[in-house]
């Protein structure tokens, strides 16, 4: 960039600070700084400068461009970041020459601002002359604005031991946002998802006549009943009597086999190990319930037989073994006489 | 509003001290003497038991009579409650100074308890308890002492002449007083009769 694209720049800078300067909203600008550029050797004092310039605002400064010539030796570099970020804040230059005289009135500028870089190089070697009149003399029509004191730091009383908790430093807004800073874990541990009312779906259907008992009529639509084959006839007399307990078979099958399962109480029967290899009968999801015989007893009957002792009661007599008759006599005189009788009669 | 019977009662004076004749009555205007323990501790010391035992018995026959005087004689006393019968009884005991008097039950055996006696020798005691209710009853008693049974109390055994001699016999023995007792209420103990 040569100096002619940067005197542009610059240029285009001044015409937006006057504009700023221009609207009703305050701008904190430190005439004695703008004064600074004019020539000390005009002026009488810098104080006198400053008033004038407060003072007699309207008046243009036409002769001080001229008389103060930029020094062709002197490197500017104007960092043009953001006209907003140059705007917002208040303008403060901050010239400083060997040549000229200094002055007692300084613009106050904020203190956590910077200063360095702009403000080391003279300004009015990169500003034209006739555009710093302009501007001081725009600058002279605002009122001073004197900054206020900074209020001192109340002394707050530090907070208990139980309240020190560790504060978390976050990363600045632009590195989460952009940078590679990870996010920051979470202090607490976030609430268990159990927690929550989980709202159910809205298209979620429910059977609404769905009371936990079915009608049987939708269940013979629904169930289709499987009858296993009728087993081969057997002559053993194996568990008939078991199965006879449970009922009717097909009462059975109707309520607990459903359709889409297989029968099972055959295949479990099959694992009942039975003596001499016999096989167990099918009879569970049969229709008929299996005849009971009485007279031969099965291998099931002889297991519990065995287990168990057969217990055989006595039978006692309902009349008492003993017979009390009578009352004991208990001797309770009612007279002094019976006493006496029965003392004399020991 | 007064008891006919307890206006009576409270009316009647059981012992008179006429002090301008220097004599003193009892209710039924029977004259007493006041004699002091140690005077009779030293009659019943220096006499014999025989001359000691008379005048002890003598003592307990004038308390028999007022008692029967009181009760309706020897048909209301034997009629009387036993209530009644030892409130009489402890009454005139206990106006003559021979101690606090109360009636026991063991079982069929009725022993007189003396509290507070006059005198050592509880022998006395027997003898006078003997006097009194044979007096008041018209029936033969006699008085059998037991000893003290543990606290001083005197008891004194009612019971016929032949069981008072085995009782005697038992307590010479150095049988104690319920063991006697006990003996009585068992039937051919010891060989002897109920």
């Amino acid at each position: 960039m040569n100096t002619q694209e940067r005197i542009a720049k610059l240029e285009g800078i001044l015409a937006r600070v006057t504009d700023r300067a221009k609207a009703p909203r305050g701008v904190s600008v430190q005439v004695a700084e703008v004064s600074s550029h004019v020539d000390p050797a005009e002026s009488a004092t810098p104080e006198v400068q400053a008033r004038d310039a407060r003072t007699s605002a309207p008046a243009p400064a036409p002769a001080a461009p001229p008389l103060t010539p930029p020094p062709p030796s002197v490197d500017v570099e104007v960092e043009v970041v953001d006209v907003k970020q140059v705007s917002e804040p208040p303008i403060s230059i901050d010239v400083s020459s060997d040549d000229e005289v200094e002055s007692s009135e300084r613009g106050v500028s904020p203190a956590d601002e910077p200063r360095g870089e702009v403000a080391e190089e003279p300004l009015q070697s990169v500003v034209p002359a006739e555009v710093a009149a302009e501007a001081s003399a725009d600058f002279a029509k605002e009122p001073e604005r004197v900054p206020e004191p900074e209020p001192e730091p109340e002394h707050t009383p530090e907070p208990p031991a139980s309240s020190r908790r560790p504060i978390a430093l976050e990363s600045k807004l632009e590195d989460l946002a952009f940078g590679d800073v990870a996010p920051p874990e979470a202090l607490h541990t976030p609430p268990p998802e159990s927690g929550r009312q989980v709202a159910s779906p809205a298209d979620l259907d429910f059977d609404s006549d769905f009371t936990g008992v079915r009608s049987k009529e939708n269940d013979e639509a629904d169930v289709e009943v499987v009858h296993s084959p009728p087993p081969p006839p057997l002559d053993l007399p194996t568990s008939d009597v078991v199965f006879a307990d449970l009922g009717p078979s097909d009462v059975a099958a109707a309520d607990l086999a459903p359709a889409d399962l297989a029968p099972v109480a055959p295949v479990e029967l099959a694992r009942v190990e039975l003596p001499s290899g016999e096989h167990p009968s099918t009879d569970l999801v049969s229709a008929e319930p299996a005849p009971v015989e009485e007279a031969t007893p099965s291998p099931v009957e002889s297991a519990v037989v065995a287990s168990a002792p057969e217990v055989i009661l006595a039978t006692l007599p309902e009349t008492p073994a003993a017979i009390f008759e009578g009352s004991a006599k208990v001797f309770k005189p009612a007279t002094f006489g019976e006493l006496l009788e029965a003392t004399l009669a020991l | 509003m007064t008891d006919a019977s307890s206006t009576a009662a409270s009316t009647e004076r059981h012992v008179t001290f006429d002090l301008a004749t220097g004599q003193v009555r009892s209710g039924a205007d029977e004259r007493l003497v006041l004699v002091p323990p140690a005077a009779l501790d030293d009659l019943a010391s220096s006499v014999s038991l025989e001359a000691a035992t008379r005048f002890a018995r003598a003592i307990g026959v004038a308390i028999g009579k007022r008692v029967a005087r009181k009760l309706g004689f020897i048909d209301g006393v034997l009629g009387a409650s036993l209530e009644a019968f030892v409130s009489e009884l402890a009454l005139e005991v206990a106006l003559s100074g021979w101690g606090s008097l109360s009636i026991e039950r063991w079982g069929r055996a009725m022993i007189v308890a003396v509290e507070h006696t006059p005198v050592a020798d509880h022998r006395l005691i027997a003898v006078l308890v003997e006097g009194a209710i044979e007096t008041a009853s018209g029936k033969a008693a006699h008085g059998v002492s037991l000893g003290s049974l543990g606290g001083g109390v005197a008891r004194i055994l009612v019971a016929s002449e032949k069981t008072a001699e085995r009782a005697r016999g038992w307590i010479a023995e150095g049988v104690s007083g319920q063991e006697v007792i006990s003996r009585l209420q068992t039937p051919g103990a010891d060989g002897s009769q109920a």
